[in-house]
């Protein structure tokens, strides 16, 4: 049945493969399929081709000696770079424009990790999933590397002869006939070059378009306070934070910072007994949603409704005129909300999530008003986009233009129109009218293979560049590494040409552009540009708060969608759809990145795929699911035909708890025909059901099934909400789960629970670890506490772990087969009704035991107790019994089970992390608190002959964490962060009556629900 | 009926037996020796150069310190290939026409690397640092041993794991003070004088009783140069 | 106390079907080698040889690719490769304890199975060691398990009971080999008389060792032979208990039982004999000549043996069961209640079937005295043996602690490959060993036939060759 499986793969991505010219140049320039994961028998062929490599590494694994390499000798080396030691430069990596400030670790001239930067407001020193992935775009082989006419590879010099021949025609009429097409951009040197060009050419017109945009948040503001602007959120100040269909703790230019923020006011101490309350009300569960201490799941249509009902009760100065009532229920929630909210004037926060129309947002933005938050949780600025705008807008138009064949020339900087615009304007069948169009983009995708000409874009670390944070700030990007491929041109470049400054480097656009923006004057120029590079902010470009003040006799209609609200809720029969940005792909630029795709997806626990979610109630009135008790143990999705406005779209259904009931959500993103050899064929493309007029939800969709099934990847066994395991959840000691109220009567909760625990006797003598076996010879004993009440489960950890640790991508046929890699990952239990389940995240690494089970029984000794109390593994003395993984009661090893890491493409190469071994084929391989980091450290401290400060070695998992849910440190130092934590009263050990005395222990998660509102999950004795 | 075998054929059977023991055992004895011999470990076989350097010419008659070459070697884990500027410093002034050093003249005017071949290799799952052993008394020669020595460069030690491990596992009997690691001539003080000499030279404080030999003396070291010397035997020291 | 033994042989159903003199019992059975062999023999042979030639192709591609072949994954890292392991070296334990135990024992009825089941052992110790080597991720690295002396200065880990393994299985199957040779010795020195080509003179000539059945002979003969079997008769107990150990050795529910060294060897046992009904009736359906000496008397015993080590069998699974709800612990509960109920419940519940309810037929006489009930019955216990050690590895592994981990196993077409090439092997080896070896032991026969029923062969008063001149036997040795 794999083979099956397989089979449809290699098809799947075989029919991208076929007669398509560039396609063809692509594989004559060695981009063989090869570079998705191991998956199929594709791949299997490889191995035998192996064979010999393999056999040679048998031989090497039994006898160390190889004949020598060659070392390659530089002819000069630049002073700062110190042979085999990294630098850092800060830089920026930019989502949709915006920048999440990053710092970059480079080995011998290559980028091999990304990290957060402190300095940065959008990072505060950590990043998200997303941001870890960058790392690997750079290095993905499937990149365009030459520019295509029609698909024939050709030089530069045709294409700027043409161009400049069309130039010269629009010169004419003052380029009438030119049309720009970009994402949103932030970049004010970039901007400065359109705008220079639209100078030259008075009657070009310049669009933009993202896929997710802030349409809707613009025209909100646009109603509420008569201009664009752009809110940010000060979450520190928040008591209470009620999120309407909004994710603003994962999604968006600012969810790190946010996430930070959040969690904040949320860390509950024995000497810090506070923590904030996070009300959310949405259709599919999200992020956010999970974490919320109260989550109500509504359809999307109807959340004006309760934003109506809520500004109501704290009356607003708002007139909403609406139709259609809430339930009892629904009503009940608002009441208590409000009442909550209230109670917390100037430190309360109402947030509108991009899906919602801009008469919530205006309601929303009333509320916060009536709240007196304006200025206090809530500030507003200007944009930070150079030429704020609504896209939905401008692609309409832009499409009209095409229709009517006004467009001449099209230049399309970035985006992927042909894939993600919306279907109700075929903007595939338009581009082919375009007699010049040109696409620059990093992939010949969809919209490069309509264009006459693909130029092959440069990414941002490969080139200079610069961008705008959600807060303005600007971050100079700097290159790390000279560029990979010799005709990449970035959109700067590519304007500069259009300008006639082909010839100048990227480094002077960016600094010339600066020199004249006058921020300093000229003679600090140079110490201020020097500081900005370095510390990857730019001072005084954060943009002023605006005092803002709400239009009088604001009024709002809910638009007319509401009104079926009227009508009976959505039925089976009448469903409503949803669209939502992917966790991972966003808006599906990230396709062909392996690392996001095979990252379990934050809610539902699925790589590789989107599928159609739905309630449990729902999936069973479809006939998805039988009401057999055990849910979905199935590898496999049954696949359903939605159609909605006469588009029909066939995707994989799969039911998700906590989902709101009659509705089905679908993630942006998949797909893609072209996205590359791991991104093509992968999952669903929502898009071809959305249209502009509906871009996030809308109603009276119908689903029916198709009787077949689809192969599923994901992580975790669903039928847990099934009510046997929630069983075992409540009784199992895995996670320790009270309320606010429980820990400030006593916090010594794990007592409570669990009565004293103390020190079980063990047969095996316990290791010493004595802080002073001599004074000036400090031993260290490494531990970690991880704090579930601040974890969102955004993944951004595993990803950075991955990235650290060298960790392979294994392909969508191994996850089905549960040998993903990671070795940290995020495990989710359900607790209560699958209609609305409270949800506990928990990021489980190896848990260092100090009687570890796995060392006893290693016949080779290849995993053993370190003086510092790790457990060491040891790749290269391992011979694969496996018995170490069975016997580890929190399974947290990872085998491979065929030779994952295998790169036909050298690019690949230079992704590994040099300090971590690359492991082979039959080794098990686990989390060792990032020993490589550890020993840095060792080694710099030793040689400086002091103690390794606290804090001094940061995990990857750490550095990451957007909310500081995980601390490292050591525990002989009694003073440490980590031993703080670890005298914390609702400290928690995981499967503690094992008495394996784990290294990696827990706080309890703490919730801080609202009495008024029913819990039935907080019953007592839960964990 | 006739007698299938002859006599002699006892001897031959007894022998057979005896025969297939010895064979055991030197199978198993000729194994483990093998396996430590240079032929097994390439020891002290020079592998060709792009340019025949004379570590006996640079090191020891000139006298140039290890660290005018390998200057990374006190900061880094690499001790670093010589760029060819560095060759340049003085081969711009003297031999500057030696047909030998052609390759170092084109490397450096044309900018193109010069490919040496390895002479120490160690496999990849293996972490060595040089920064670390050279801060905390181990001599150069420890493990290039004879180096100031070698017309042509060749790998003088096994670099096998047991090798390393002598040393992991009882540093003393091998550390040397600080001041000493990048002298080539450096020997054990056999006499008390010697001893106090040594010690007195690089202000290393013994309480009491002078060290007589190199064990009392590496502990001493160990001791006061912080070496945790339990932990030099993890696996995750040199292996990740 | 050759009265004693007279005296059951008279009540008991005989252990020889008819009168027999030491000519006969040489003639019938060391003739066989040199006799034309039935066609069956041919069709079976073939077929092991097929299947053998399936499990080469197996092992390759697996070192070739990886272990990944197999359906093996997190958290179920022990798939077909150790149940077969335990499987086979439970099947491997019949002929030691009919050699050793029951010689101890002074089971006369051992003698004409006992040179069959020892066979039977070897072979399925050779398929047993095939699956730990194979089933390691780096097999060329396997010999580290081994303590020589190497340049890693590393030695093996000797808490491990993997470790233990290695030396419990290779000392047992040395002593198997050894044991089954030394007996071999006398009826390969008949054979050799009787050859009459060449070719098989000198090799069964070299083989046994120039023996000229002297009286000095006969008794080194002896002393050897019970030297061994005081070896072998611990080995039976301690192979499977540290098999069992490496189990038990685990913390993980379903593994970690305090019961499993003598529940196992039990089991073990049980498969063993099944094993060689399995064997043995065929054989007496190809070899009309054996029928003699392997009476129904013989399959009566065997069976008993199987009914009593069965309900031992049986009385560890209740255990279990009783263990997993009298423990209160809840990892133990939801264990035995995921065994009985969850996603594999049908495995186990097959499990009790096979093992608990059928041998209890076996409590009937007409039963145990219809060769073709016995057969199925043995087919069907072997098969329950297997599905235990599925339920054991699979169902425990599955889901143990943490339900995040949780995930379900199912083997792949290489997991079947490589299990029915073993069978397949196993098959062939048997019928090569009764193609070119004396089946039964014939000098233990004659011996027999000369305590019941005196002497009565040798007329013209020169012993045939392997003919006991003087009366210290294993038995009586056995007691003096």
């Amino acid at each position: 049945m794999e083979a099956k499986r397989n089979e449809d793969r290699l098809w799947r991505s075989w029919n991208e493969w076929v007669d398509t010219p560039e396609l063809k140049a692509q594989t004559q320039r060695e981009f063989a399929p090869e570079a998705a994961p191991h998956s199929d028998f594709v791949s299997r062929r490889q191995f035998l081709k192996l064979m010999g490599a393999s056999l040679a590494m048998a031989g090497l694994s039994a006898c160390g000696y190889k004949p020598q390499g060659p070392i390659i000798a530089r002819a000069k080396i630049p002073e700062e770079a110190l042979p085999g030691e990294s630098l850092y430069y800060a830089t920026a990596v930019t989502l949709s424009g915006y920048a999440k400030g990053v710092l970059a670790r480079v080995y011998e001239g290559r980028p091999i990790k990304l990290e957060g930067n402190e300095l940065h407001p959008a990072s505060l020193g950590a990043t998200d999933a997303i941001t870890q992935a960058e790392i690997l775009n750079l290095y993905d082989p499937d990149r365009s590397q030459s520019l295509l006419k029609f698909g024939q590879i050709q030089p530069w010099q045709v294409f700027t002869s043409e161009l400049t021949q069309q130039l010269a025609l629009q010169q004419a009429k003052q380029g009438a006939g030119i049309h720009l097409l970009t994402g949103v951009i932030t970049s004010p040197s970039l901007a400065a070059q359109i705008q220079a060009f639209l100078k030259a050419y008075p009657k070009a017109k310049w669009y933009q378009w993202e896929a997710v945009n802030n349409d809707n948040l613009y025209a909100g503001t646009r109603l509420a306070f008569g201009e664009f602007l752009n809110p940010i959120y000060r979450l520190r100040q928040a008591k209470v934070i009620l999120a309407l269909d909004s994710d603003f703790l994962y999604m968006g230019p600012a969810a790190v910072r946010y996430a930070r923020e959040f969690a904040d006011g949320r860390r509950v101490r024995e000497n810090q007994r506070e923590m904030n309350r996070l009300y959310v009300a949405e259709p599919m569960p999200t992020v956010t949603g999970f974490t919320a201490d109260h989550r109500l799941p509504i359809h999307s249509s109807r959340i004006g409704l309760l934003a109506a009902a809520i500004a109501r009760a704290i009356n607003a100065p708002i007139q909403i005129n609406a139709t259609g009532q809430l339930t009892p229920d629904e009503q009940k929630w608002a009441e208590v909300v409000a009442r909550d909210l209230m109670a917390h004037r100037g430190e309360s926060v109402v947030i509108v999530g991009e899906a919602q129309p801009p008469e919530v947002h205006a309601i929303a933005f009333a509320i916060n008003a009536a709240l007196g938050n304006l200025g206090k949780t809530i500030v507003f600025t200007a944009p930070p986009e150079a030429k704020p705008t609504l896209c939905t807008e401008d692609i309409r138009t832009l499409a009209k233009e095409m229709e009517a064949g006004q467009v001449e020339v099209l230049i399309m900087l970035g985006t992927n129109p042909a894939y993600d615009a919306p279907a109700d304007l075929n903007f595939a069948e338009l581009i082919p009218k375009v007699p010049f169009s040109v696409h620059l983009s990093r992939y010949t995708d969809e919209t490069s293979a309509l264009c006459v000409w693909h130029i092959p874009e440069s990414h941002p670390f490969e080139t200079w560049g610069d961008a705008r944070a959600f807060d303005g700030t600007v971050t100079i990007q700097q290159p790390l590494i000279f560029p990979l491929y010799p005709n990449t041109r970035s959109a700067l470049e590519l304007m500069a040409t259009l300008n006639g400054q082909g010839g100048k480097q990227p480094f002077e656009l960016v600094q010339s552009h600066w020199k004249s923006a006058k921020i300093v004057p000229d003679a600090q120029f140079d110490a201020f540009w020097r500081k900005s590079v370095h510390d990857g902010v730019m001072a005084r470009t954060a943009l002023p708060v605006k005092t803002v003040a709400l239009r009088t006799n604001l009024s709002v209609n809910l638009p007319t969608w509401t009104a079926e609200a009227q009508l009976p809720q959505p039925t089976p029969t009448s469903l409503e759809l949803r669209f939502a940005p992917d966790p991972t792909m966003y808006d599906g630029r990230y396709a062909n990145n392996t690392w996001l795709q095979e990252l379990p997806k934050p809610v539902s626990r699925i790589c590789w795929d989107n599928l159609a979610f739905m309630s449990l109630k729902t999936a069973r009135e479809l006939g998805v699911v039988g009401n057999e008790k055990v849910a979905f143990v199935h590898d496999s999705a049954p696949l359903i035909q939605i159609r909605v406005n006469g588009r029909t779209l066939i995707a994989a259904a799969y039911p998700i708890p906590g989902h709101v009931d009659n509705a089905i959500t679908l993630h942006l993103g998949y797909g893609r025909t072209r996205a590359g050899s791991s991104g093509s064929g992968t999952g669903f493309n929502a898009y071809t059901l959305r249209t502009s007029d509906a871009m996030w939800f809308t109603s009276g969709a119908e689903a029916t099934t198709t009787g077949q099934r689809y192969p599923v990847a994901r992580t975790e066994e669903h039928h847990l909400i099934e009510h046997e395991q929630l069983d075992s959840l409540h009784h199992r000691p895995i996670m320790l789960i009270g309320t606010l109220k429980e820990f400030n009567d006593d916090p010594h909760l794990t007592k409570k629970r669990h009565g004293e625990s103390g020190e079980l006797p063990s047969m095996y003598r316990g290791y010493k670890y004595d802080r002073y076996k001599n004074p000036n010879n400090y031993r260290y004993a490494w531990a970690m506490v991880i704090d579930p009440t601040v974890c969102t489960g955004c993944s951004a950890c595993v990803t950075a772990c991955q990235a650290e640790n060298n960790i392979p991508v294994v392909g969508k046929t191994e996850v089905i087969r549960q040998r993903e890699m990671f070795w940290l990952r995020i495990d989710r239990y359900f607790k209560g009704s699958p209609d609305n389940p409270r949800t506990y995240q928990l990021p489980v690494p190896c848990m260092q035991c100090e009687n570890a089970p796995c060392e006893l029984v290693c016949p080779v000794a290849a995993t053993v107790h370190s003086e510092e109390g790790l457990n060491q593994m040891v790749y290269n003395r391992c011979v694969g019994t496996r018995y170490c993984s069975n016997n580890c009661p929190y399974k947290v090893r990872r085998f491979n089970y065929y030779r994952y890491t295998y790169y036909r493409q050298p690019v690949l190469h230079l992704l590994q992390n040099p300090d971590v071994t690359v492991r082979g084929r039959g080794v098990m391989e686990k989390c060792t608190y990032c020993v490589q980091r550890i020993n840095r450290a060792r080694i710099q401290a030793k040689k400086e002959n002091r103690r390794i400060r606290d804090g001094e070695i940061v995990p990857a998992c750490q550095q990451a964490c957007p909310t500081g849910a995980i601390t490292f440190g050591d525990i002989n130092d009694p003073d440490s962060t980590v031993s703080r934590l670890r005298r914390e009263p609702h400290l928690f050990t995981m499967l503690e009556e094992l008495n394996t005395r784990p290294r990696t222990t827990y706080l309890a998660k703490i919730e801080n629900p609202n009495p008024e509102l029913n819990m039935e999950a907080h019953d007592a004795g839960s964990h | 009926m006739a007698q299938v075998f002859k006599r002699y054929h006892n001897t031959v059977a007894r022998a057979t037996i005896g025969g297939g023991l010895l064979a055991l055992i030197a199978l198993v004895l000729g194994g483990s020796s093998i396996t430590r011999s240079p032929w097994w470990t390439r020891a002290g076989e020079p592998p060709d150069q792009p340019v025949p350097f004379s570590h006996k010419h640079h090191a020891e008659e000139l006298g140039i310190d290890c660290r005018y070459c390998h200057w990374s070697v006190t900061k880094s884990a690499h001790a670093g290939v010589p760029p060819a500027e560095v060759c340049m410093t003085c081969h711009s002034q003297i031999w500057t026409n030696s047909p030998l050093l052609q390759p170092i003249r084109d490397s450096y005017e044309k900018d193109q690397p010069i490919v040496w071949n390895k002479v120490n290799d160690l496999p990849e799952f293996v972490y060595f640092d040089h920064s670390i052993h050279v801060n905390k008394g181990i001599g150069c020669n420890e493990c290039h041993a004879g180096i100031e020595k070698m017309q042509l460069t060749a790998k003088s030690q096994p670099f096998s794991m047991w090798w390393c491990l002598n040393c992991h596992r009882n540093p003393e009997k091998y550390i040397r003070p600080k001041g000493e690691v990048f002298n080539m001539s450096y020997k054990v003080p056999r006499t008390a004088e010697e001893m106090r000499a040594l010690l007195e030279k690089h202000g290393i404080q013994w309480n009491g009783k002078l060290p007589r030999n190199q064990e009392e003396l590496g502990a001493l070291l160990v001791n006061q140069y912080n070496i945790h010397k339990e932990q030099l035997s993890d696996c995750s020291v040199c292996h990740r | 106390m050759q009265e004693a033994i007279k005296a059951r042989a008279i009540q008991e159903p005989p252990l020889f079907e008819r009168e027999q003199t030491y000519e006969r019992i040489t003639a019938q059975i060391g003739d066989i080698p040199f006799d034309r062999h039935p066609t069956a023999w041919t069709i079976t042979f073939g077929l092991g040889f097929i299947g053998t030639t399936l499990l080469i192709f197996a092992l390759v591609w697996l070192v070739l690719i990886g272990t990944g072949i197999w359906g093996i994954n997190q958290p179920v890292a022990w798939g077909f490769a150790i149940i077969n392991f335990v499987w086979w070296i439970g099947i491997g334990h019949a002929g030691t304890l009919i050699s050793a135990i029951l010689l101890l024992m002074r089971q006369a009825w051992r003698m004409s199975i006992n040179r069959f089941a020892e066979a039977m052992t070897i072979f399925a110790v050779m398929c047993a060691g095939l699956f730990p080597l194979f089933h390691t991720g780096r097999p060329w690295a396997a010999y580290w398990l081994f303590p020589l002396p190497n340049w890693l200065a590393l030695w093996p880990q000797f808490r491990s009971p993997l470790e233990w393994d290695v030396f419990a299985v290779s000392t047992y199957f040395t002593v198997s080999v050894l044991f089954w040779y030394m007996g071999l010795i006398p009826d390969l020195a008949a054979v050799r008389d009787r050859a009459k080509s060449q070719l098989a003179k000198v090799i069964s000539g070299i083989l046994s060792w120039g023996w000229r059945n002297s009286a000095i002979h006969w008794m080194r003969f002896d002393s050897a032979y019970l030297l061994l079997a005081g070896l072998s008769t611990p080995l039976v107990l301690s192979v499977h208990s540290v098999v069992s150990l490496d189990f038990a050795i685990s913390i993980v529910p379903g593994w970690h039982v305090t019961l499993f060294p003598p529940y196992f060897v039990a089991g073990a046992i049980y498969s063993g004999f099944a094993m060689v009904l399995t064997l043995v009736i065929p054989f007496r359906i190809f070899y009309p000549k054996l029928r003699e000496y392997i009476t129904m008397h013989h399959i009566d015993m065997m069976a008993k043996v199987m009914l009593a080590t069965g309900l031992i069998v049986f009385y560890g699974y209740m255990m279990e069961a009783f263990f997993g709800f009298y423990s209160a612990n809840l990892f133990e509960k939801g264990m035995i209640t995921n065994r009985m109920f969850g996603p594999y419940w049908h495995v186990y519940w097959a499990l009790i079937f096979c093992n608990g309810l059928v041998p209890q037929s076996l409590w009937f006489p007409k039963v145990r005295h219809n060769l073709f009930w016995v057969f199925i019955i043995s087919l069907i216990v072997n098969t329950g043996m297997w599905l235990e050690r599925f339920v054991i590895v699979v169902t425990s592994m599955h889901r143990d602690f943490t339900p995040s981990a949780w995930g379900m196993y199912g083997p792949t077409f290489w997991d079947w490959a490589t299990y029915i090439g073993t069978l397949g092997f196993f098959t062939m080896m048997m019928f090569l060993f009764a193609r070119f070896v004396p089946m039964l032991a014939m000098a233990e026969l004659k011996d027999l036939w000369y305590r019941l029923y005196g002497h009565r062969g040798g007329h013209d008063g020169h012993a045939p060759a392997g003919e006991p001149v003087h009366t210290p036997t294993p038995t009586s040795g056995g007691g003096a």
